[in-house]
This record gives structure tokens, C-alpha cells and sequence, in this order.
């Protein structure tokens, strides 16, 4: 789902792979605790919580994992998808960068075909569609429309994403996936430009099951918007300080979407008496009375999707066993556009025994709270930062940095405690010199990833 | 002709062309306010018909939503309200709220992120701090809006409606709207912006609650309520009033029918807007429809963080109130696919929010500041937005018909005081050429006469015998030898000038000794030079020069020169001329001292006819073409004449003479 890909070349000296203990953490995750589909079944559904025994006879808190991990099926025919490029050819993007967007583009259209639509915008003050929506087999006038491209203007990305929706809607019911591709280098400056206003419109995509991958060039666009965009429409965010690693960016992007499997899902979780839902950890799902309602938009072969809840349970006898939760996701099949259903139920066991309790504990579960836990500080430390305390900000990250190492401890997860050393060091870097552009970006599109609890 | 006579030709045409200037001027000006007016009407009726368009696109949304939210069953709805904000684009939250309970949907504990700032945001409406219903007013534009009686009527309120609210402004760097005005009280306080606008808006919208608890108002028709003047209470600090703009039910179909159809249908680029605003009602998602429901409903518009919101809702028999607040993301993502067909580089056409920031824009560069555009309303289905259109100026503000009377006017102008100048100047110099050939017949007549009265006075003495004496009879005789002399030289010299005139001279170039020339010449100007008083000095002729030259116009140019200093400069008692060889050819040089030439006369001192106008040419005898004459034989060889002042005083005249010289050692 919502999947947020960093390139690595800056801030050498505070920059140790956070990310990359994250994704060591989900593949653990996937290797050892999420059981792939079953053969046959397309999207399969689990529920795991923090600790499998809670201490009876008292109120506890638990965290719920739901996983949605789609089957990687080599043999099944990818379905045909509906693409829309929008290209930022503002003024800022002169020289290199425009250049190496042009390539990326059309890169990325060599690897459609006849079953495919394109379609190609470029915005500066205004919009123009320099590719209205069309088959993608007509790709050397494609590519010559691309080619001439240049610089120049303002950035009126609203406008922008707003015409390649259109051209979108073109083909909108005709079992294609949906994407539009983002890319920017600046501060939206013409039209709605707010992160609120722009995250509205991509949340009113996600309802027209498009999704909207946003491509952040170098330290100036707005990470904020960005990642609001890709987050409330499900799509994909992607932060490259160099232009060069454009046309990688752009080919990693279609091979995710050429592999959708499943889209227009929604998971359904309803907590049974006992349990109740406080909250969502990152991604933003709904709660109305015990259920839990999450809408995605596609699910990628081989791809698993988390959504973490917090509930508080009643108190339980020793020794009971408790239904925790019954999870359902409805989906549409890509290939075949016909719906789908996967279930699967959730169960808690109550005891007095200490031991049994601190023995059932979910390593995995209990590191992914607790580096969500962390980025929530983060995001703290960011909004102080932003509001020039940076000593602050270094003292929060910090005192996160030190729940991190005793988590470490007492999970016996050496990675979050690489993951308290890098932050604080950042920390350091923070507090004496200020959050630069591009730490700041790395922070919001790092934790964007956390948040939406994706891996492959 | 005479210079009179000349300026009051060129009077005669210069005034008539001047007023045929002045008018082409004045019809041009006059054409082009007359294009302007025009250009400004089809811009102002292009700008009413895109402000219709979009109101009419919100007013279909607004009609279509509350028809689907009226159709929703009385019982059971709250699933299927979920239901809807998750599919529907249009929909951004609903709501339940239930009498004595509150708002039940969102929950209370739950929901999601925006869900919850659904909440927080109409907070004070949901707990009754504000009513429900809003109060009707007018527009933006002040008007009051009547219920027409006939389709006809109906149609000619909502043009001049129309055409009353596009009012023209000039651009500002900021803030867009010129004043705040008293029918408008929230536009100057929306403009100014403040952090705590919301806490101000609960206490205005208390107020509101009371001026609508009113019985008056509450049994006003609803026509008449329509038509009633806005009265928005003018406090001191003119709060914000976000409840101020009411919509009653019903209302946007009954403005999407005014605004819309009701219009004499022109044909215009907006067309295409319209099947995006049907499009944007059809291709989405809907709930199930319950039979026997009723469409009935309100909306209500809403700001909070000077973002505008829109709150449709519907109150059920059982008291509850479920409703639904639009997506206007989505409405303004959709008028950007209409704006993007609207591509202009003459012109510029925005949406303006009630802060003045540019929501949508289609068009050029935006406009500078000075620059005059139209400002259309979009209330009441966007309170507090606007059109702005402006008509970009390629010309940078200058006005190109005016710049193109001035231009004529300029060139005609021109070609006159040209034209008369170079009159004026042609008649001077056709003035000056014929007082010049009047003095030169006058002087040749009287240098012919001159010399002729004197041969015929002493020929006719010898001839009658009256002169005995042997000396006084060659003295005659000589007398008449130097004046035939002088009158050969004037007549040679007038021939000359004819002939170079016409092109007709013809040099007899041969090699000839200039030292030889030289002495020759001396020997023939000896007596007359010596009668003037001055003593010729000749240097350099030892050794023969020689080179190819008409030897009879050097010695009629050295002839011409010892007669200048012979007339000018006898006081300078003696004259120099000295024979150089020089590797381009040879250098006659002939110097007297003489007064010399004053600096204002040497510029034109080899020019035909010219005599410096001083005591000392008027004191002599001359017809102006002896220096003239020598120049151009000089240069019809290929060599030259210049002039110099000697130092010490006295003229200095240079004969260049081109040609490899031979120099000759005399044996």
C-alpha cells in the first residue's frame, strides 16, 4: 500500500539506515509471522496481538494486528492499468532535472502495452494535457510529446492533479488500475496549495479507486503535501534528492502497479463484546461503535498490509479464551473484476499466571508499536522543529531514542536499538545545528512508511 | 520663388493635412473606446456566463446530494450514510444528530481523523449554539432576489442580476477586494484575518440565532424572505458571519433554474462546463433510494480557518437531523478541468476565495497591479468567492489604436516640417545660386568690360594719332597687350569652368619638366606681379621635374594663384613658389603674405562662384571661379589643391601633382 521510498545520499553522518530496520523488521515479520496465502486464495487475512495471554481479572490494553498479504501469482495475467503522468515543468525544474523526468516518463511508458491508457499532464501556472488518455501502443508520438517538454512558470500542482484525474475518469470503468503519478520539485504556489486542501483531493480519488503516487525531487517541495496526497488516496511517495534516480524511481513504481493483484479493498474489523477500539496507530481508520473500517486501494503481489489497534479489554477470567475480533476484506480481483472475500478471527487468552503472560508476548507486534510509538514522537519533534525549538525537539527525540533502547531490551530486538542509536545522533545534529530540508524530509516520509505498516 | 510665397504653399498644404491628421486621430480614438467598450462587454458577459456556469455546476451538486440525502429511508440510514461518504467523491463527512442526544455519527469516540475534526469544526451547530436554518440574504453584489413573474421577466432579472453583480475593479496587488461594504461585512474581516475568527463566529452566529427567532421573519413567505435587503448587523468590529449566508431548500434548484436555463442561450466556450457539471452528478456513486421519499433540505455554508464548507442537511419527522457536508475539493478539482479548457494567453480567469487566494486559474500571466478587470460573485452557492476575469494587455497597458493615431499623426507632422525645411532649405540654395550667378555675370561683365574699355580707349588714342610721343605709344601698346592678357585668362577661365561643368575638359597629359613650367610661367607673370608690387621668388626649379601632366592647366593654375596673390596679397610684397619632389609625384607650393583667409571662409574657399564676403574681395576685381577652376584641374590629373595658412602669416597653396617623377640632372 502506501510505501515510501527514500534515496540515501544525504546526511551521510546522521543518516543510518532507520528505514533499512524497518524493512529488516518486516521481513521478519513476514517471515516468521504472516503465513502466505494459501494457494488459490488471492489476499489472505490474519489477526495477531501483542501478547497472546493477557493477566486476568483486570482491564487491559492490547494491540491488534490486522495483515492483508496478497499472493504473488506469477502465472496470473496482470491487468490492464490506466495511467496518468503529472509532470511539474515549473520553472524550477529547469536543466537536469526536467531532463531526467522526461527519460523517467518515458521509461515508464515503454513498459505499458496496447492493453494499457496513458496519459501525460505538465503543469507550471497552468495545465496543459500534453497527452489526453489513449492507448499506450501509439508510443513514439508519446514519447516525442514527452521530449518536449521545458521548464518554465509556477506550480500549480492542484490544477495539475486535478486534469490527469480527468483524463483518468476517462477510463475509469473499464478494469484498469487507476494511477496517476505525481512529480514535483517546489511548493505548490498556484491554486489550493495547503496540505489539507491538496490531501482532500486525493482522498476523494481514493473513492474513484485512484491512486496517486507522489514523486518529491530534491529538498524543495512540500513533504507534507506530498505525503498527505499519497496517504489519503493510498498510493505511493517517494523522495529523491537526485534527479538521476529518477527513471529507477519511475520503473519501481510501474512494477508495483503492474502487479496489483486486488483493488477497491476494504477491511472490516468487528471487535466482539469484551474489546473495544480506541484508536488506529498510524494509518487513519474509522471507528464507529466496535468496528473498525480501513478502505485501501490496491494490494500488490506479495505485498502484506498491517493496520494496528489499540483496545481496551474487559477484564477476562483466568484461563478464559475471548473472540477478540472477526476481520473481513472485500476486494475486487484485478484480473478477473470479480469480488472477493477473506475472514479470519482474532482470540485472547486470559491468565493470572505472570510468567505465561511475559512469555506469549508477539516480538514482532510489540516492535511495530513501538516504532510507531516513536514516530508519532518524531513527528512531534518535526512540528517543534518547525517552530524553531530545535533543543526541544532534540530532548524529544531523545527520550524516545531511550523508550526505543528499552524496548530493545526487553524484545530482544537489537534493530530498534541500531534505530535509538541513529536517532540519537540525529538528535544531536538537531539540537546544535537546526532539522534541515532534507533530514526533515526523510523524518515525515519515513514515518509515512511506519504509519501505513507496508513491506514487501 | 520667393520664401513668402513658399511658406504659404507649404501653410496651405500643412494646414488642411493637419486637420485631416487631427481628425483620422479622433475617428481613431474614438474607434478604438468604441472596441474597448465592446471587448469590455463580451468580457464582463463572458465572465457572467462562466460565474453562472459554476454556479450552476455547485447548485446541480448541492440539488443532486440533498435529493439523494431526502431519499435515504426515515430508519436505517446510518450504515448506508457511511456508505456513501466512502464512495462519493462529493461527500466529505456525514452526520446523525438526534434530539437529545446529539450528534450520534460521527461517534462521539471514534470515527476517523476527519471525522473528528468534522466534529470539533461545527461543534457550536451541533450544540445548539447555532440554529440550524440560515437566515436568507442576498448576495454578494447586494441585490435582492425577487421571484419572477413570467419566464420572460425571469429571464431579464437574472441578466440584469447578472450584469449588476460583475462589477468592474482594478487589480490589486492586494487585498483583491477594493472595501469591505456594508451589505458585506465579512469580506473586510475575512480579508483581514485573524487566528481566533472561529470564537467570533460562535458569538455572530448567537446573534444570527436571534434575529432569526424573530416572528416576522419566521412568517415572512418564503419569496418575500428571498427578496428581502440584507440586514447583517454592523458591530463595531464587524464580526464574521459564517451563518449569514442561508440556503433555503430548494433554493439552488431554484438558482440553477435562474442561472441556467433561464439565460438567452449563447453559444460559448463554457458549453463544455455544463456536461462536466451533468457529468460530475452521474458518474457517481449513489445511495439507495427509499420509495416515497421526499426531497426537502437545507444547506448551510460554513468557515472555519477562512476555509469555506458546505453542510447540507435534512430534519427528519421524528426530529433527527442527518446530513452531509460536501467535498468542495472536489467541486474545485472539477471546475479545474473547465478552467484548463478555457486556455487564453489574452486572458486571465480565476476563482478568487473570500481571502483573496486563487482557488482555480486559467489563462496568461496573472494581472499587474493597475490593471482593470471584472469581478463576478459566486454567491450564494460559493459565498464570499468570485470570477475574476481580466483581459491581459499585450501592449503593457498602452492602448495600440492610440498608439497608432499618434504614430500618424507624428509621421504627418513630420513629413510636413520636413517637407517645409527641405523647401525652405531648396529655396535658400536656389536663392543663393542665382544671387551667385547674378554676381557672376555681373562680375564677368565687368571684368570683360574692364579690360575691353581699356584696349578700345588707348587703341582708339593710337588709331585717331593722338598719341605722338614713341614712349607713351608703346606704353599704350603694352597697356592694351596686359589688358587682351587678362581678358584671355577670364575667358579661358569661364570656358574652363563650362567645359568641367559639362564634363567636357580634356587633359593633354604629356611628360613635361614642372621646373621649366615653373620658370616659364615666372618669366610671364614677372611684369604684371611686379606692376602689383610684389616680387616673385622661385625655388627648386634647378632640376627638372618631370612628369605627365597637362602642362597648359598647370600653368593655368599656377597663373590663377599668382593672380589671387597678385589681387590679395600685393601688401605682402613678395610671393614663393617653390617646386618639391616628392615619391608620389611632385609639390608646387605658393606662398604670399598676404592678409590670409579668415578660418570661416576656408571651408568653402574652393567653391564655384564663392567670394569671402570682406573689404578685400569687394576692393578687387574677380568672378569667384579662379580657385574653383585650379582645384578641379588638379584633380581631373589626379593630384590636388590645398589651401594652408603660411606661418608667420599669409596663404599657403599646396599643388600636388601625381605621377612617378623623373628627376633629371642637368648636364
Amino acid at each position: 500500500m502506501k510505501k515510501t521510498t527514500t534515496t540515501r545520499q544525504v546526511l551521510p553522518h546522521v543518516r543510518p539506515p532507520r528505514l533499512a530496520a524497518a524493512l529488516l523488521l518486516a521481513v521478519c515479520c513476514a517471515s516468521t509471522l504472516v503465513a502466505a496465502p494459501e494457494r488459490g486464495e488471492l489476499v489472505a487475512c490474519r489477526i495477531e496481538t501483542d501478547r497472546g495471554v493477557v493477566p486476568a481479572d483486570k482491564p487491559e490494553t492490547a494491540i491488534v494486528k490486522v495483515t492483508l498479504a496478497a499472493d504473488r501469482v506469477a502465472s496470473r495475467e496482470r491487468p490492464p492499468i490506466n495511467l496518468a503522468l503529472v509532470l511539474d515543468r515549473s520553472g524550477s525544474m529547469g536543466g537536469e532535472k526536467i531532463a531526467r523526468a522526461r527519460e523517467a516518463a518515458i521509461a515508464a511508458i515503454r513498459r505499458l502495452d496496447g492493453r494499457d491508457m496513458v496519459s501525460v499532464v505538465v503543469y507550471d501556472h497552468e495545465v496543459e494535457t500534453l497527452v489526453p488518455a489513449q492507448p499506450a501502443r501509439n508510443s513514439e508520438w508519446i514519447e516525442g510529446r514527452i521530449a518536449q517538454i521545458t521548464a518554465r512558470g509556477n506550480t500549480a500542482l492542484f490544477a495539475g492533479l486535478s486534469q490527469s484525474a480527468s483524463e483518468l475518469r476517462k477510463n475509469l470503468d473499464t478494469g484498469r488500475i487507476n494511477r496517476a503519478i505525481l512529480l514535483s520539485d517546489g511548493l505548490a504556489n498556484t491554486g489550493p496549495s495547503s496540505p489539507d486542501e491538496v490531501g482532500r483531493l486525493g482522498a476523494a480519488l481514493m473513492k474513484e479507486a485512484i491512486a496517486v503516487t507522489t514523486i518529491g525531487v530534491g529538498t524543495d517541495y512540500n513533504e507534507d503535501l506530498m505525503t498527505r496526497v499519497s496517504g489519503n488516496s493510498d498510493g505511493n511517495s517517494y523522495f529523491v534528492e537526485k534527479s538521476d534516480d529518477l527513471p529507477a524511481i519511475f520503473t519501481k513504481e510501474l512494477g508495483d502497479v503492474l502487479s496489483v493483484v486486488a483493488s477497491r479493498v476494504r477491511l472490516t474489523v468487528r471487535f466482539r463484546a469484551g474489546a473495544t477500539p480506541i484508536e488506529c496507530i498510524g494509518r487513519d481508520g474509522r471507528i464507529v461503535d466496535n468496528t473498525v473500517t480501513v478502505d485501501l486501494n490496491q494490494l500488490y503481489g506479495g505485498q502484506e498490509k498491517y493496520l494496528l489497534i489499540r483496545v481496551e479489554l474487559a477484564p477476562g477470567r483466568d484461563g478464559e479464551t475471548r473472540l477478540l475480533a472477526d476481520a473481513e476484506v472485500n476486494f475486487e480481483d484485478a484480473t478477473s473484476r470479480r469480488s472477493a472475500q477473506a475472514t479470519a478471527a482474532g482470540r485472547i487468552r486470559f491468565s493470572r499466571d505472570a510468567r505465561e503472560v511475559a512469555e506469549s508476548v508477539n516480538v514482532p507486534v510489540s516492535r511495530e508499536y513501538t516504532l510507531n510509538r516513536n514516530a508519532q514522537e518524531l513527528d512531534r519533534a518535526v512540528r517543534l522543529a518547525d517552530e524553531g525549538r530545535k533543543e526541544e525537539a532534540a530532548r524529544v527525540m531523545r527520550e524516545s531514542a531511550g523508550r526505543l533502547e528499552a524496548a530493545a531490551r526487553s524484545l530482544d530486538a537489537p534493530e530498534l536499538e541500531i534505530e535509538a542509536r541513529r536517532q540519537n545522533v540525529q538528535a544531536d545534529s538537531i539540537g546544535s545545528r537546526g532539522m534541515g530540508k532534507a533530514e526533515r524530509k526523510l523524518i515525515v516520509t519515513d514515518n509515512y512508511m511506519l504509519y501505513n505498516q507496508q513491506s514487501k | 520663388m520667393s520664401s513668402g510665397r513658399i511658406h504659404l504653399y507649404w501653410l496651405l498644404i500643412a494646414i488642411p493635412t493637419l486637420l485631416l491628421g487631427m481628425a483620422s486621430v479622433r475617428l481613431l480614438l474614438g474607434e478604438e473606446a468604441r472596441l474597448r467598450a465592446l471587448a469590455r462587454r463580451a468580457d464582463i458577459e463572458r465572465a457572467e456566463r462562466l460565474a453562472e456556469t459554476v454556479r450552476g455546476m455547485v447548485a446541480s451538486v448541492r440539488q443532486n446530494v440533498m435529493e439523494q440525502l431526502a431519499a435515504l429511508p426515515a430508519v436505517g440510514y446510518q450504515e448506508t450514510l457511511g456508505d456513501w461518504m466512502s464512495r462519493d467523491p462529493r461527500i466529505r463527512n456525514v452526520f446523525v444528530w438526534l434530539p437529545g442526544k446529539g450528534v450520534v455519527l460521527p461517534p462521539a469516540r471514534g470515527g476517523n481523523a476527519e471525522e473528528r475534526r468534522f466534529l470539533q469544526r461545527y461543534a457550536p451547530l451541533f450544540e445548539g449554539e447555532v440554529p440550524w436554518a440560515q437566515r436568507p440574504v442576498a448576495d454578494d453584489g447586494g441585490l435582492t432576489r425577487t421571484s419572477p413573474a413570467s419566464p420572460e421577466r425571469q429571464a431579464r432579472v437574472a441578466l440584469d442580476q447578472m450584469r449588476a453583480r460583475a462589477r468592474p475593479v482594478a487589480a490589486t496587488a492586494a487585498p483583491p477586494y477594493p472595501t469591505a461594504t456594508a451589505s458585506d461585512p465579512m469580506k473586510g474581516s475575512r480579508a483581514a484575518g485573524s487566528s481566533n475568527e472561529r470564537a467570533r463566529m460562535g458569538d455572530f452566529q448567537a446573534k444570527v440565532a436571534l434575529a432569526e427567532a424573530e416572528p416576522e421573519l419566521e412568517r415572512a413567505p418564503a419569496g418575500k424572505a428571498d427578496a428581502a435587503p440584507v440586514s447583517v448587523p454592523a458591530s463595531g468590529d464587524s464580526l464574521p458571519d459564517p451563518g449569514s449566508r442561508h440556503f433555503q431548500p430548494g433554493t439552488a434548484k431554484d438558482h440553477s433554474r435562474t442561472g441556467g436555463s433561464s439565460c438567452p442561450p449563447i453559444e460559448t466556450d463554457f458549453d463544455k462546463a455544463r456536461d462536466k457539471e451533468g457529468a460530475m452528478t452521474d458518474s457517481v456513486w449513489q445511495p439507495p433510494v427509499a420509495r416515497g421519499a421526499t426531497a426537502s433540505g437545507q444547506w448551510r455554508t460554513w468557515f472555519d480557518g477562512n476555509q469555506l464548507y458546505l453542510l447540507g442537511w435534512q430534519r427528519l419527522p421524528d426530529g433527527a437531523i442527518r446530513g452531509v457536508e460536501l467535498e468542495t475539493v472536489t467541486v474545485l478539482s472539477r471546475l479545474s478541468d473547465i478552467f484548463a479548457t478555457l486556455r487564453n494567453a489574452a486572458t486571465w480567469v480565476a476563482i478568487r476565495n473570500g481571502e483573496g487566494e486563487v482557488m482555480v486559474q486559467s489563462g496568461g500571466t496573472a494581472a499587474t497591479p493597475g490593471q482593470a478587470g471584472i469581478v463576478v460573485s459566486l454567491a450564494p452557492e460559493l459565498p464570499h468567492w468570485e470570477i475574476v476575469f481580466f483581459r491581459l494587455d499585450a501592449t503593457g497597458g498602452r492602448r495600440p489604436m492610440m498608439l497608432a493615431a499618434w504614430l500618424l499623426l507624428s509621421v504627418v507632422l513630420a513629413s510636413l516640417v520636413s517637407g517645409g525645411l527641405l523647401l525652405a532649405r531648396d529655396a535658400a540654395a536656389q536663392r543663393r545660386d542665382a544671387m551667385q550667378k547674378t554676381s557672376f555675370v555681373s562680375s564677368v561683365s565687368h571684368e570683360l568690360k574692364t579690360p575691353l574699355t581699356s584696349i578700345r580707349l588707348y587703341s582708339e588714342l593710337l588709331r585717331d594719332g593722338r598719341v605722338s610721343e614713341p614712349r607713351k605709344q608703346s606704353q599704350y601698346l603694352n597697356v592694351i597687350v596686359a589688358e587682351s592678357e587678362r581678358l584671355t585668362r577670364l575667358v579661358n577661365n569661364v570656358l574652363d569652368f563650362s567645359r568641367m561643368e559639362q564634363g567636357r575638359r580634356r587633359y593633354a597629359i604629356e611628360s613635361a619638366d614642372l621646373a621649366c613650367v615653373l620658370r616659364g610661367v615666372a618669366e610671364a607673370q614677372h611684369d604684371r606681379l611686379r606692376s602689383a608690387g610684389l616680387t616673385l621668388t622661385l625655388a627648386g626649379c634647378d632640376t627638372p621635374v618631370v612628369l605627365p601632366v597637362d602642362r597648359d592647366a598647370i600653368e593655368q593654375v599656377l597663373v590663377n594663384l599668382l593672380d589671387n596673390a597678385a589681387k590679395y596679397a600685393a601688401d605682402g610684397v613678395e610671393v614663393t613658389v617653390t617646386l618639391h619632389a616628392v615619391p608620389e609625384g611632385a609639390e608646387i607650393t605658393v606662398e604670399d603674405r598676404g592678409p590670409g583667409i579668415a578660418p570661416a571662409h576656408r571651408k568653402r574657399l574652393f567653391e564655384s562662384f564663392y567670394r569671402a564676403d570682406c573689404e578685400l574681395t569687394s576692393r578687387s576685381s574677380g568672378c569667384g571661379l579662379g580657385l574653383s577652376i585650379a582645384r578641379r584641374l588638379m584633380r581631373g590629373m589626379g593630384g590636388d589643391l590645398l589651401f594652408a595658412p603660411r606661418e608667420g602669416g599669409g596663404c599657403r597653396f599646396t599643388i600636388r601633382v601625381a605621377g612617378e617623377t623623373t628627376r633629371e640632372t642637368r648636364a
